[in-house]
């Protein structure tokens, strides 16, 4: 095992890591930016160097630097996380050629996998089914012949990545021209490459995949599957497992063609590879093969038992898959919501702030991985994930209770968050029978949910923080509220600033 | 009998509290509740109303509350009667004292240049503090109250000058 490793990222998975560092005897040296230098990943490190800057570009997607600083640190990997350069394989070649570990798989399986139709053939050669498209390589009147061919509506995706970027629902042959442009434009822009191809788009489906792990001796096992169809713009909100869509003759038929396409790959680390379930008839299709740590990885972690960031340090160390990884049995029910600073009410706008209030649930089979606490400052220039709530239970049923409980519980005051969008989804009908599919948040809860004002209690409470002034409240003793005269009502209790502060 | 109002989303809410005996008394909107207050952890408001217990945790952001109960959060603003209004209620350039009550605190003396919204005077009424503040860049000319004083409504305790103003 390594005994020093740099963490090239920020938030709640350079927490996860640092953590899983530790338990395996790791030093783990943390990487921030000026807006990050309090920051939780930092406070959970054992040693921490400091990139000038605070946009990406200039801190967590710089190359130079992260290679200075593992240099300077003297690590001996690096764990990218997951976003950033965790799937850049520029990055994996330059670690690699420094002589540092990358946690995950070679340049030339990011390479190959990042590239979107070379995945698709990839995964043609290894029997997996696709999606039903055309590669794109032809003139705008070959795409438009072959769409026609699919059948509309169609979808135009970025060949050079995912992640909703460079990526068009297309309606019909009018507005192709016009999808088509305007997809290459945001492609070129996201990922300096313009570059589109075309896939039948199947509106409701489910989108299941499946966890891998590969070692460098070459055999690669899953480890279930993961249920991610409840989205928001391709953006995952709440992943759970088993997927209420599989019985045991498709889950064991994915899982064959999940190691498949890995093997195809020749992979090596944790993978994920996605597919696109159509409810109705039963078929899947390969999406695509994320080749880092997944945001939802603690649902495998809590459905199996498997601890997939220690795995991923021991399959970078070289060691071989362990035996017990393989026969992981899944246990119950995992389910993950991911708090979002956004509000649900003004389209999801990001919500960057101070962190006024934060308390996280606790209880028995809840989780929470968190990138921050209480008095932090959420900046604004990273993702909006404040934490994710995982929870287990013996069924399906159990676990959305379970959630429901841990989303109550916790506190979060500053930035507005999605907390009661999310028990929105919980508790609707389509969600509770399993039968969400990737269109459900679209056309159930298209607005982010009921916005309900406040109730009573809330403004009654309201009425007395303010009766009680600015300086903190204390609680008044059940029974003293009849009681004492004076600066001791039954708002408030102490107040420096009427008590004279200013006067001393 | 203490009154406030805030304001959620441009929609206004008023809710009144008073003390009775064993428990406190509010109407909100017009609604009537009667309710306890439970001891609570410091930044948490545990109220008990028809014998159900509510657990609000909240916070404070300048002019706002913010208040959260399972899951549902709300940002609350002030809706401070003797703020907005008392630019109405100016005598001359004087500001008045909104009820009658004790003066707690003088923050100013005379001559001294005041920002927007920055506290001249410390009214307490029935164990309520009301600011009065300074509703817009002045001078103060003349501090017409003392520290204990009992004023009554409508008594001038502090007379501003526009900073900027035509008249000079």
């Amino acid at each position: 095992m390594f005994r020093r490793l740099l963490i090239a990222n920020r938030g709640e998975i350079a927490v996860r890591i640092a953590r899983a560092c530790r338990e395996a005897g790791v030093t783990a040296v943390a990487v921030h930016s000026e807006a990050d230098c309090g920051a939780l990943h930092v406070r959970e490190a054992d040693e921490a160097v400091a990139l000038p800057g605070s946009t990406p570009a200039e801190t967590y997607l710089n190359i130079p630097l992260l290679l200075e600083a593992t240099r300077r640190s003297r690590c001996e990997a690096v764990h990218p996380g997951y976003g950033f350069l965790s799937e850049n394989a520029d990055f994996a070649e330059t670690v690699a050629a420094a002589g540092v570990a990358l946690v995950g798989p070679s340049a030339a399986s990011i390479r190959q996998l990042g590239d979107k139709t070379r995945a698709r053939q990839l995964a043609l050669s290894a029997g997996a089914p696709v999606v039903p498209g055309y590669d794109g390589t032809g003139s705008d009147k070959e795409l438009e012949k072959q769409a026609k061919k699919l059948g509309y509506p169609v979808l135009v995706k970025a060949a050079g990545g995912g992640g909703g970027r460079g990526m068009r629902v297309v309606q019909s042959a009018s507005s192709l021209a016009e999808a088509l442009a305007s997809a290459r434009r945001e492609a070129q822009s996201a990922f300096s490459d313009s570059r589109v191809f075309l896939e039948k788009f199947i509106p409701s489906a489910r989108h299941v995949e499946l966890q891998v792990l590969g070692d460098r001796q070459g055999r690669i096992i899953s480890l279930f599957e993961r249920d991610c169809s409840v989205q928001r713009r391709h953006q995952k909100i709440l992943e759970e497992s088993p997927s209420p869509g599989l019985d045991e003759d498709l889950r064991a038929r994915m899982a064959a063609a999940a190691v498949a396409v890995a093997q195809a790959a020749a992979y090596v680390n944790a993978g994920t590879v996605e597919f696109l379930l159509d409810p109705d008839s039963g078929k899947f299709y390969f999406l695509e093969m994320n080749t880092r740590l997944q945001v939802e990885h603690p649902v495998t972690e809590i459905l199996t038992g498997v601890d997939l960031v220690l795995a991923q340090l021991q399959l970078a160390a070289g060691e071989p898959l362990s035996p017990a990884w393989e026969t992981a049995l899944a246990r119950g029910h995992a389910l993950e919501c991911r708090i979002y600073a956004e509000d649900p009410a003004r389209d999801f706008a990001p919500s960057p702030g101070r962190i006024l209030r934060w308390e996280s649930p606790q209880g028995p089979g809840v989780r929470v991985d968190s990138g921050y606490a209480q008095g932090d400052e959420v900046p604004l220039h990273y993702d909006p994930l404040l934490a994710k709530v995982i929870v287990g239970a013996s069924d399906r049923e159990g676990a959305v209770r379970r959630m429901e409980q841990a989303l109550d519980q916790m506190v979060i005051l500053g930035p507005v968050t999605n907390l009661a969008f999310l028990k929105e989804i919980l508790s609707h009908p389509i969600f509770r029978s399993g039968k969400a599919a990737t269109d459900f948040l679209q056309r159930h809860l298209p607005q982010g949910g009921e916005v309900t004002p406040p109730p009573d209690e809330i403004l009654i409470a309201a009425a007395m923080l303010a009766s009680d002034g600015p300086a903190g409240v204390t609680g008044s003793e059940p029974g003293e509220t009849g009681g004492g005269e004076g600066p001791r009502g039954p708002w408030a209790r102490s107040d420096s600033f009427r008590l004279g502060g200013e006067e001393n | 009998m203490i009154e406030q109002r805030f304001r959620w989303q441009g929609k206004e809410y008023t809710v009144k509290l008073e003390r009775a005996t064993e428990s406190l008394r509010a109407e909100v909107d017009g609604r009537a509740h009667e309710l306890r207050r439970v001891a609570a952890p410091e930044g948490t408001l545990i109220l008990e109303l028809q014998g159900k217990l509510h657990r609000i945790a909240f916070a404070r952001d300048s002019d706002s509350l913010l208040l959260t109960q399972g899951g549902a959060a709300y940002r609350l603003e002030r809706v401070d009667p003797l703020r907005a209004p008392r630019v109405l209620q100016h005598h001359e350039h004087g500001l008045e004292a909104p009820m009658p009550g004790l003066v707690r605190l003088v923050a100013v003396e005379a001559g001294a240049s005041v920002q927007r919204g920055q506290t001249l005077v410390v009214v307490e009424a029935m164990k309520m503090e009301i600011r009065i503040t300074a509703p817009e860049p002045s001078r103060v000319v003349k501090i017409s109250c003392r520290v204990g004083d009992q004023v009554e409504r409508g008594q001038v305790l502090v007379e501003l000058d526009s900073i900027g103003d035509s008249k000079q």
